[in-house]
């Protein structure tokens, strides 16, 4: 099986199959850009926004996902379900949220999108149900509106219709 | 609250980063979205944008529309950065309140009034509709206060409304026209939108309209056929559910190019339009309650058989099936069974993989015993609602059922309701009931998990079949059940792997009695003497009958009581009299000491209906039973 090295912003070094690589189309076009052969093993792909940690996880959700039929067409207008995680993606979410938000960085900047969609789908389940000011604790937000801002959005917001 | 950094460049990369909140968002309901936009300036705009790619309507829904539309027009004002995708608008007679010539005292003689009711709505005037604009709309200080004078300030409607004319964008549109005003200012105001931003409108849901209206291109005065060029859903269920003008439905759809969704019904009236205007792909939900006295006639207003059965060949791309009939005082009997098994066959033939729902009455379903599912299961119908025969003890009745090869056609069937109301008396003389019932084979069928029975006093020997023929149920649910002690003997013994019971809508009359006996399976004399004990500590039970342990996966047992004290008419169990008898009605302690304590994952929910009597009145308590049972007013 072909092999791609991947450094991390630390300098870590991995080797993965290509195959397993080609899921982030950041990963793919550098790879396409750069003309890079099936083999050659020597090529290593300097990934400067993901640590070595976090590219570990990135990898093992990877390999874990290969053979994943591609992810259909998405309907924008449609709201998403977030019930349907997968046990073992419930499992291997299962981590500080600082990691979490790790993972959903480099999958966004590494553009995978299975693993973007759970790891979003995960921190939708962290916000539901809960007010404005309860995530605004819980994910250290400040909050930048001004009292007039703030009083127009919620007269606007009362016109909308409850469902 | 300290907060590590590597969680804060973390929180804040996400959080501050539009796409990847935007894909958070993705999967949040329209709601949620609403409340997260309080959030901070970026959740703001990025929620809202998300709500304006899905669906979010300014919504009207007070007494008095023409008022809250001034309201909603002066907060569009200024806004710079709405949510909304579209407008909900009522204009009704109840509810909207405009401003009668009476009214106008001094007014009544001002130019511009008189102008607006010579140029009253009607089919036919010449002139524009949009001509006779109500000129006044006076703002209510309390949306609340009906009785409030009308001196207020007087403005032109275009300026009052501006704003919802201009700032919100119309991809949804949804309207409540149940009443043809003189002078309303919200009537003036959904014509403008109609004839306006109709080239906009892609989601249309009409609730209610005033019965003159045939045509609203024809109401509104637009000429071209297609004048709802961007429209590709339109919902008309409730429309339908009022009693719908078929062609006000007809013109709507042609008016309509680009039309992908019928949110509604077609029914056997309607087929030739869908055929005729290749419409049948908009079409999910073919609702078929014929009168058979209308079948093999020619006329307007006979269903034409030729049609009917090209549409059954058309592989229409329904979902959801309703075929019922025929009425009693048929004369047309054999000819239309022979016609509809034809017709039934077919369907289910050329849309067996799109059906998901089947409503059906048991004559029809047994019209499919003579074709083989083999040929084509519909694997995609996961419920389906029967219509039975209140008599299922009879040789006609659910024992029929058990000849129908169930998982054959409906491999994938979870959840079935039963109703009755199934008119078959006269239809069942030509039933053939000897050759169904001579088939050696008997069918279960083994992927129902849940029933339901609706509506009725139903017949307890006739539900022994559905043990036999649902064995895997696990969820039984049963709503305005009349003999509730029949019921539940009959659930012990029934599903042992039950997991949930849900009982609905039970008549506190049905509960006055005593069921202690039944729920511990032991004799009302034994119920007696625990109850006339001191304490229970010690006393096992030793149930002699059947009774709730034996279902030992019980997880949730749901009771929904209608407490007639409820509604200002105190009866039984309410009355003070019956006081000191409180805890003997329904169940008391020796129930929850004895059964429930040994049923700990048990969850029994019991709900009442709150009492319009005095707590210190009302005898309808369950307090004694917790902490066994959750009550829940």
């Amino acid at each position: 099986m072909p092999v791609v090295r991947l450094q991390s912003v630390d300098g870590e070094v991995f080797p993965v199959d290509v195959e397993i690589a080609r899921m982030s189309f950041a990963i793919r076009n550098m790879l396409d850009d750069l003309g890079v052969q099936d083999n050659d093993a020597e090529e290593v792909i300097p990934l400067p926004n993901v640590t070595g940690p976090i590219l570990r996880k990135v990898i093992e959700w990877c390999t874990h996902h290969k053979d994943d039929p591609p992810p259909p067409e998405e309907d924008d207008t449609r709201e998403k379900r977030t019930d349907d995680i997968p046990a073992w993606d419930q499992e291997f979410l299962r981590v500080d949220q600082a990691v979490l938000f790790d993972i959903i960085l480099a999958a966004n900047y590494l553009d995978i999108k299975g693993l973007l969609d759970v790891t979003c789908k995960t921190v939708a389940n962290m916000i539901k149900g809960k007010t404005p000011e309860e995530i605004r604790k819980l994910f250290n937000i400040k909050n930048d509106f001004t009292p007039a801002e703030e009083e127009q959005i919620r007269k606007e917001n009362e016109w909308c219709e409850e469902k | 609250m300290v907060v590590p950094v590597s969680y804060c460049s973390a929180a804040t990369g996400v959080f501050c980063n539009h796409l990847v909140l935007k894909q958070i968002f993705m999967s949040l309901d329209p709601r949620t979205l609403v409340r997260l936009s309080l959030v901070n300036k970026l959740w703001c705009s990025t929620a809202r944008s998300v709500l304006r790619s899905k669906k979010c309507l300014a919504i009207i829904k007070g007494l008095h529309p023409c008022q809250e539309l001034l309201s909603l027009n002066g907060v569009l004002c200024s806004s710079h950065d709405i949510p909304y995708t579209g407008l909900k608008l009522k204009v009704s007679q109840h509810y909207t309140r405009y401003i009668d010539p009476v009214d106008l005292g001094e007014h009544a003689f001002d130019p511009l009034f008189n102008e607006v009711v010579e140029g009253q709505h009607s089919e036919n005037e010449d002139e524009d509709v949009l001509q006779s604009q109500p000129a006044t709309i006076e703002p209510v200080q309390n949306l609340n206060d009906v009785s409030q004078s009308h001196s207020s300030i007087h403005l032109q409607l275009p300026q009052c409304y501006l704003s919802i004319l201009e700032k919100l964008p119309y991809r949804h549109f949804e309207f409540q026209w149940d009443y043809m005003s003189n002078n309303c200012p919200a009537q003036w105001l959904l014509i403008k939108i109609l004839k306006e931003k109709r080239h906009q409108i892609e989601e249309l849901a009409v609730y209610d309209m005033p019965d003159n209206i045939v045509s609203l291109r024809r109401y509104l005065r637009i000429k071209d056929v297609h004048w709802l060029p961007a429209l590709t859903i339109l919902d008309i269920r409730v429309l339908e559910q009022n009693s719908i003008n078929l062609q006000f439905k007809f013109q709507l759809m042609q008016a309509a190019p680009n039309l992908k969704i019928l949110l509604g019904s077609a029914n056997e009236f309607d087929v030739c339009f869908f055929l005729n205007n290749d419409k049948l792909s908009v079409m999910h939900y073919f609702n078929c309650n014929y009168d058979p006295n209308r079948l093999f006639r020619n006329g307007d207003q006979y269903i034409q058989n030729d049609t009917f059965l090209r549409y059954a060949t058309a592989r229409p791309n329904i979902n959801q099936l309703n075929i019922r009939g025929p009425f009693d005082n048929c004369e047309a009997i054999p000819d239309t069974k022979i016609f509809m098994q034809e017709i039934l066959t077919t369907l289910c033939t050329s849309c067996a993989l799109t059906l998901t729902k089947i409503k059906v009455d048991q004559i029809h379903l047994m019209m499919l015993l003579p074709i083989q599912p083999e040929s084509q299961p519909m694997v995609n119908v996961k419920r389906m609602q029967l219509f039975l025969n209140e008599s299922l003890d009879t040789t006609v009745g659910a024992n029929c059922l058990q000849k129908f090869n169930w998982n054959g056609w409906f491999p994938g069937l979870e959840l079935i309701e039963v109703s009755t109301g199934a008119q078959t008396d006269y239809y069942l003389q030509h039933w053939p009931v000897g050759e169904i019932m001579e088939r050696q084979t008997n069918f279960v069928c083994t992927s129902v998990s849940k029933i339901i029975f609706l509506l009725s006093d139903w017949d307890f020997e006739g539900l022994e079949y559905f043990r036999n023929l649902f064995p895997n149920v696990t969820n039984f649910f049963n709503v305005s059940p009349s003999r509730i002690e029949k019921m539940l003997k009959f659930l012990w013994v029934t599903w042992p792997k039950l997991e949930t019971i849900g009982l609905y809508q039970v008549f506190d009359s049905a509960i006055t009695k005593n069921l202690d006996s039944i729920f511990c399976g032991i004799s009302q004399e034994q119920v007696d003497s625990y109850i006339k004990a001191e304490s229970l500590d010690g006393v096992e039970l030793r149930p002699q009958l059947p009774s709730i342990l034996d279902l030992q996966q019980l997880k949730q047992f749901h009771i929904s009581m209608r407490h007639r004290g409820a509604f200002n008419k105190p009866k039984e169990p309410c009355e003070k009299k019956q006081q000191d008898r409180a805890h003997l009605f329904f169940l008391t302690h020796v129930t929850a000491k004895l059964a429930l304590a040994r049923m700990p994952g048990l969850d029994l929910r019991i709900e009442t209906d709150v009492c319009e009597q005095t707590e210190d009145c009302c005898a309808f308590t369950f307090e004694h039973l917790k902490p066994y049972v959750t009550v829940i007013s």
